[in-house]
């Protein structure tokens, strides 16, 4: 099953546990690694309380060199 | 022009052609379709229906052989009506054009609609003391139900004191997770449940010491609604709670 990082989308010193049947996500203000399905889940039925944690891209290194 | 990009252009023209006609096509089909039933009276009493329709009856039979009917409350999860979301009017609803409850399951389809931020209490009831009931209530042909419930609290602490303090006088719903793990609403947000707490020091050794705390209301449409394992809870737990 895919991960994915997500984090409390505002600010509270203490985590979340959100209890979807048998399964406890517990999300916080640090990035934290969750199924997929239980993102979903949690962004579609509570907008507005988690985000996604999206890994930025690196810098292109540019190959061109500077002229005399 | 280049003659490239000019063949390009009328590509992307007959390309719009193409989408645009497609896009009529389907909303002709749409419409085909959605017709009928606005023009027909007994489908546009169906839409706007307020009550449910009438559901004949089926078999009605005990739970299953060799299957466990644990009684009792595992636990108890609490949630201010203030702390829902303003724009909602009413949860769970079990009348009008929208529903939260299908009626054909018991089962909830809207998830809690709580504030950012705002989450579930869990109460962790003193040994054998728990119990949520309900009832038909009211004469023949003026029948609806009632919705009871409660739970006792052993010690006389002062975090309890303060803990206790906010229950007065305020409107909940509680969410009731009986032995197989199934979690009933008690309490709506029109009709919320007010608990109704008594202390007592006891008097002598072996009797309890703590809080009773009972609460109920009536005038609902249905019985305490299930509240589904594919709905998030915030602030509940699916065991107990390791107090973070």
């Amino acid at each position: 099953m895919k991960a994915v990082k997500v984090k409390l989308a505002f600010p509270s010193e203490k985590p979340v546990n959100f209890k979807i049947g048998e399964v406890n996500v517990r999300i916080g203000k640090i990035p934290t690694s969750i199924e997929q399905q239980w993102a979903d889940i949690i962004i579609e039925q509570y907008p507005g309380w988690i985000e996604l944690v999206v890994k930025k891209k690196a810098a292109k290194l540019s190959l061109t060199t500077k002229e005399a | 022009m280049p003659v490239s990009a000019g063949n390009s252009s009328i590509q992307n023209l007959k390309m719009n052609k193409y989408l645009k006609f497609l896009f009529v096509a389907v909303v002709a089909i749409v419409a085909a379709h959605l017709v009928p039933l606005f023009s027909d009276g007994d489908a546009v009493d169906m839409v706007f229906a307020i009550g449910p329709a009438f559901a004949s009856f089926t078999n009605l039979r005990n739970i299953a052989e060799q299957t466990s009917n644990a009684p009792g409350i595992r636990r108890i999860g609490v949630i201010a009506v203030r702390d829902l979301l303003p724009t909602v009017i009413d949860w769970p609803k079990a009348v009008g054009p929208t529903l939260d409850v299908n009626l054909e399951t018991m089962e909830i389809t809207t998830a809690l609609p709580v504030a950012v931020g705002k989450t579930v209490a869990v109460i962790e009831p003193a040994d054998n003391s728990a119990f949520a009931d309900f009832e038909n209530q009211g004469e023949r042909y003026y029948q609806s139900y009632k919705h009871m419930m409660g739970f006792d609290i052993a010690g006389l602490t002062k975090a309890q004191a303060v803990e206790m303090r906010k229950y007065i006088n305020t409107g909940c719903i509680f969410f009731v997770e009986s032995h197989d793990g199934e979690i009933r609403v008690y309490g709506s947000k029109l009709a919320p449940i007010v608990l109704k707490s008594k202390g007592s020091s006891g008097k002598k050794g072996g009797d309890k010491r703590g809080y009773s705390n009972t609460g109920d209301n009536d005038s609902f449409v249905i019985e305490p609604p299930f509240y589904p394992a594919t709905l998030a809870l915030p602030g509940m737990t699916s065991v107990v709670d390791d107090g973070e």
